[in-house]
């Protein structure tokens, strides 16, 4: 059996969930029930995205760098011994390792948002655009990467990548849930949370963003 | 941010793969559910122990590694009652209550049961290695932080790991 095929049989259990219900009484349980509060979004959001797409820029230029055939570069810390020959795909490397602590802050900078956000969907197309430039990273580095040396963080950062938008659904979701309980939506925008729980639910991530991003329009 | 919104976003994160991970290894959705319920309590004393100056807990840097960690200790715990052991088989409640199609539930069911199965029977720590990496997501720093081990060190035991499962279904 190829490795491709033993992982897929093994994320099948993914669908094993705790119940709903069982979810958010125990969360209140533990934590009762939240006071509202400040919305700091706007104040640490920023700062993390803008470290994220310049590492993107980054990593992307190494890229292209090694695609069009650079040479390795040397390094030579004294005169007559030449310490190391640093190729430009353990610059790479370093690089990429960079981004996907910048994937990780940025994601730690969502999943600490809370409700009542202006520029919603603003911020929904923004990490939209960054998931699309992650992956299209990835698939560079397939393509430079024929060794495979880098296989496995390509994929830590791909998966990165997509985790940062379900953290973004999953807070979402959440603050959307919270307004409900407390009779802040209508009877339509009800329906419409609804509608993209249920495609959550039935791990249509990418349905649920989309129509994440209707609601909160 | 306030310690409670922050632990609840933590909780909201992390809930669904920590009640996985324990559900992986007891037989029931009652006793996962009561064991991950035990584990984020016992995770809020501890965070806010470390938050108070006048405590001696340390302040917790990683409460995803710690909420792992409560649970391995916790699992071990209920493991020990009276020299427990138990096949661990996931039920239709398991299952993605959507799916209204049967056979196709009952083919899914199957084939959850034939991978839990063979990940039931590879030792315990590839069996941590297995659900954090490809179920939940952990990245190889991550495991590495948590189990005290090099990179390389997880990555060949991901490798064992992975061909003592495909040993078990009999590849």
């Amino acid at each position: 059996m190829e490795d491709r095929e033993l992982i897929r049989k093994i994320k099948s259990l993914k669908d094993v969930k705790p119940g709903h219900d069982w979810v958010g009484l125990t969360k209140q349980d533990l934590l009762g029930v939240e006071e509202p509060q400040f919305n700091w979004l706007a104040l640490n959001w920023r700062p993390a995205l803008t470290g994220l797409v310049l590492s993107l820029a980054l990593v992307g230029g190494l890229l292209g760098l090694i695609r069009f055939g650079q040479e390795p570069v040397l390094v030579e810390e004294e005169p007559e011994t030449l310490v190391a020959e640093y190729s430009p795909l353990m610059l790479l490397e370093d690089s990429l390792v960079d981004l996907k602590g910048q994937i990780v802050d940025f994601k730690a900078q969502i999943g600490e948002r809370s409700s009542s956000s202006t520029n919603r969907n603003q911020q929904a197309l923004e990490i939209q655009e960054v998931v699309n430039n992650i992956r299209e990273l990835t698939r560079n580095i397939e393509e430079v990467d024929r060794e495979k040396v880098l296989a496995s963080l390509s994929d830590e950062i791909e998966e990165a990548g997509e985790e940062v938008k379900m953290v973004f659904l999953e807070s979402e979701l959440n603050d959307l849930k919270d307004q409900a309980e407390k009779g802040l939506l209508s009877e339509e925008k009800m329906l419409e949370l609804l509608e993209v729980d249920n495609l959550y639910q039935s791990e249509d991530y990418e349905g649920a963003f989309w129509r994440l991003m209707e609601l909160i329009n | 941010m306030n310690p409670r919104k922050h632990f609840g976003h933590v909780y909201d994160v992390q809930v669904t793969k920590i009640y996985r991970y324990i559900r992986l290894k007891v037989n029931s959705r009652e006793v996962a559910e009561d064991i991950t319920a035990q584990v984020f309590e016992r995770g809020w004393l501890v965070y806010r122990e470390g938050l108070d100056p006048d405590s001696h807990r340390p302040e917790v840097k990683n409460l995803k590694a710690l909420l792992y960690q409560l649970a391995r200790h916790a699992i071990a715990d209920y493991y020990r009652v009276e020299s427990r052991r138990e096949v661990v088989y996931l039920g239709d409640r398991d299952l993605p209550e959507e799916s209204s199609n049967l056979p196709e539930k009952a083919a899914k069911q199957e084939e959850m049961n034939t991978i839990l199965g063979a990940l039931n029977k590879i030792n315990s720590d590839y069996q941590d290695l297995i659900i954090q990496r490809y179920l939940n997501g952990l990245s190889l720093e991550e495991i590495a932080g948590q189990s005290g081990r090099s990179i390389g060190a997880v990555k060949t035991a991901l490798h064992r790991a992975r061909e003592a499962l495909k040993q078990e279904l009999g590849q």
